[in-house]
């Protein structure tokens, strides 16, 4: 059966943006170990604290538990920043390039666009923590033989949708503000890293900050991870956590698309379609 | 005295040359099919276009001020033309581009591509317009040549086999076959306009808007690009260009019709001869004069029978090249006197057929300006 032309087009031109990040990332490769070698880092130093843990308190606990927990925090924030970065990206780097009239005057849907942009952002994320994890994995000696890892990728990759529609959303930040949109979206990603129980249980946080916990998917993500990781549950027994990832995946994504729509109109009216400098 | 400006204008009929009157205005169910002529590939319906530049009162209590970049632009450009738009820095060519590529939003009017209005239809208007912006380094510098192209003709829906030969027999056209696989990063800024070039037409558009498209390349390279453009154009009958330009000789080389636009108003639209030839009416004299001050120039200019002057210092400071547009060629006369009145001594004089420059100077006022030749270049 043959495909509708629109389709074949669509697929082709989403393809190309995969391919152009494909051939960037290869060729910024520079950038991408020391952006590796940093998170790298950052989630060593955050698991030596659950190891260090008995020393800093003076109580004797089993370590093992708040190391996988930490660790599971740091992995998870680094694939969620990763693809909202790249996803945010899209227009910083159409911009800083000179694209960005030839990519918006091109007849392609905007979810075309952004949809090959998502699909490598998210194809990124899981190469970047599968290298972190086997690195991670020489400095502490983890037992994850009562883990469920089906569990883990299957709520990493449900969530992984939200994300992209939140990063849809934050890429507005770039079309609106020519020179401070990209920093700018450095904000939203900062409060989700708070409220979300990256590091800790998300009961501690003060009680104005809990609705912000309780629509953040990330705080799902890490809560469905944590489960399957630590505890062994199934899939099946995550419900809790996953129909709101299902509902926020359902809802972020095109309310994305239509903020994006909007603000690019509102671009579009004043001017805002342009190249830096 | 009668101004230039005002001359020209009464020269031409109740609308500007080289626009529909309404009486040869097409049917309303078929606006741009035109009976016995070409459909139009570009319609403009009065645009403005005005920017704000601050929004609200500010502190001083000064109140809220925009820009116009364009005043009521009414324009029809037919299919198969190779039509110019001429007009110094800020007059609003490259804003009228920019909403005829669906990249800005008129303030109001419409405007019509390929008979499709680029607000409403802006996803069909795209299909079939491509544009190249002059003076640019725009592509991904780490990528090859190859892959840059590659990745915009594949937003056009272009197959793969077809986009390798079309970017082969692009790149051979502009002289670059051996760049293919080298990053635009090491490309010179004449090579990243030949790449942009090639972007523009290896998608095969209907329309293509050339937004100064010669501006930073060697004499060779812009010999190149004219002479591709030309060719495109025979070779593709029913293909349109909207070519906006400095450089008056390639816009008398190149355009079927110009408009001379200033101040976001379209001054004249008509073929590069009826221009030239409203102005034969008022014959043009150059002269070349030493002893003259700066401060001569405007007496000057309010001799009787002298339209306009404008005067260029010649390098040594010793003399100073003189352009008049007179009323009638008698008013020669006038000048000797004038310019004996203001102490020159003539060396030369001598009279021009009109060029494109002048028409250009009667209508604006001025010539484009050494900033405006430093600005393009």
């Amino acid at each position: 059966m043959m495909l509708p032309v629109g389709v074949v087009r669509n697929a082709r031109a989403s393809y190309a943006f995969f391919e152009r990040n494909i051939h960037l990332t290869k060729r910024y490769w520079a950038w991408e170990a020391v952006w590796l070698v940093y998170n790298l880092v950052n989630a060593i130093s955050v698991t030596y604290i659950g190891a260090s843990a008995q020393l800093i308190t003076g109580v004797k606990f089993d370590t093992s538990f708040l190391i996988l927990y930490l660790l599971i925090g740091t992995v998870v924030w680094s694939y969620l920043s990763v693809v909202f970065d790249q996803v945010t990206e899209t227009i910083t780097l159409e911009r800083w390039e000179g694209t960005i009239e030839y990519t918006f005057m091109a007849p392609i849907a905007r979810l075309t666009h952004l949809l090959g942009s998502c699909t490598f952002a998210i194809v990124h994320g899981l190469l970047f923590v599968a290298v972190q994890l086997v690195v991670v994995s020489f400095f502490f000696h983890l037992n994850l033989s009562h883990s469920n890892m089906l569990t883990a990728a299957a709520l990493l990759l449900i969530g992984s949708v939200s994300f992209i529609g939140f990063g849809i959303t934050a890429a507005i930040l770039p079309l609106l503000y020519t020179e401070r949109g990209a920093q700018m979206a450095y904000i939203v990603r900062a409060l989700i890293l708070l409220v979300s129980g990256v590091y800790y249980p998300i009961s501690v946080l003060p009680g104005w900050m809990q609705p912000f916990a309780r629509i953040s998917p990330a705080t799902y993500v890490l809560d469905g991870m944590r489960q399957g990781l630590l505890y062994n549950q199934p899939l099946t027994a995550l419900w809790s956590d996953i129909w709101p990832l299902l509902i926020a995946g359902v809802v972020s994504i095109p309310a994305g698309l239509w903020i994006f729509r909007s603000a690019e109109r509102y671009a579009k009216r004043t001017g805002k379609l342009k190249r830096n400098g | 005295m009668l101004n230039a400006r005002d001359a020209l204008m009464e020269s031409s009929p109740e609308h500007l040359p080289g626009q529909a009157a309404p009486s040869e205005e097409a049917p309303a169910e078929q606006p741009f099919e035109r009976q016995g002529r070409r459909p139009l590939a570009i319609k403009t319906e009065d645009v403005h276009r005005i920017y704000k530049i601050r929004k609200q009162k500010n502190s001083k209590g000064e109140p809220e001020k925009t820009l116009v970049a364009l005043n009521g632009v009414s324009l029809e450009v037919e299919q198969g033309e190779l039509f110019g738009l001429l007009g110094p820095n800020g007059a609003g060519k490259t804003t009228l581009i920019k909403i005829l590529t669906t990249l800005l939003a008129p303030s109001s009017g419409v405007c019509y591509v390929d008979g499709l209005d680029v607000i409403k239809q802006a996803n069909e208007v795209r299909r079939r317009i491509s544009m190249v912006s002059g003076g640019e380094t725009s592509g991904y510098g780490i990528l090859t040549v190859r892959e840059n192209l590659w990745m915009f003709s594949q937003f056009y829906g272009v197959s793969s086999k077809d986009a390798n030969q079309r970017i082969r027999e692009m790149l051979r056209v502009v002289e670059m076959e051996d760049k293919l696989n080298a990053r635009v990063s090491g490309l010179s800024t004449g090579q990243r306009q030949r790449m942009n070039f090639c972007r523009g037409f290896i998608t095969d558009p209907s329309v293509v808007f050339l937004d100064e498209p010669t501006l930073g390349l060697d004499i060779n390279a812009a010999r190149i690009v004219r002479r591709f453009t030309r060719e495109w154009m025979q070779q593709n009958p029913g293909r349109t260009v909207l070519l906006t330009t400095h450089y008056m000789a390639e816009a008398d080389e190149l355009c079927d019709r110009i408009a001379i636009i200033d101040h976001g108003v379209v001054l004249a639209c008509d073929t590069p001869a009826n221009l030239k030839r409203l102005l034969q009416k008022q014959p043009v004299f150059e002269v070349l004069a030493a002893g003259l001050s700066e401060r001569a120039l405007e007496p000057l200019g309010r001799a009787p029978g002298i339209v306009c002057v404008t005067g260029e210092v010649q390098e040594g400071g010793s003399a100073y090249k003189l352009k008049f547009i007179l009323q009638d060629e008698g008013a020669i006369g006038a000048v000797v006197s004038a310019l004996g009145e203001q102490h020159g001594n003539i060396l030369s004089l001598q009279k021009n057929e009109p060029t494109l420059e002048d028409v250009f100077v009667a209508l604006v006022g001025r010539s484009l300006t050494a900033e405006d030749h430093e600005a393009s270049s």
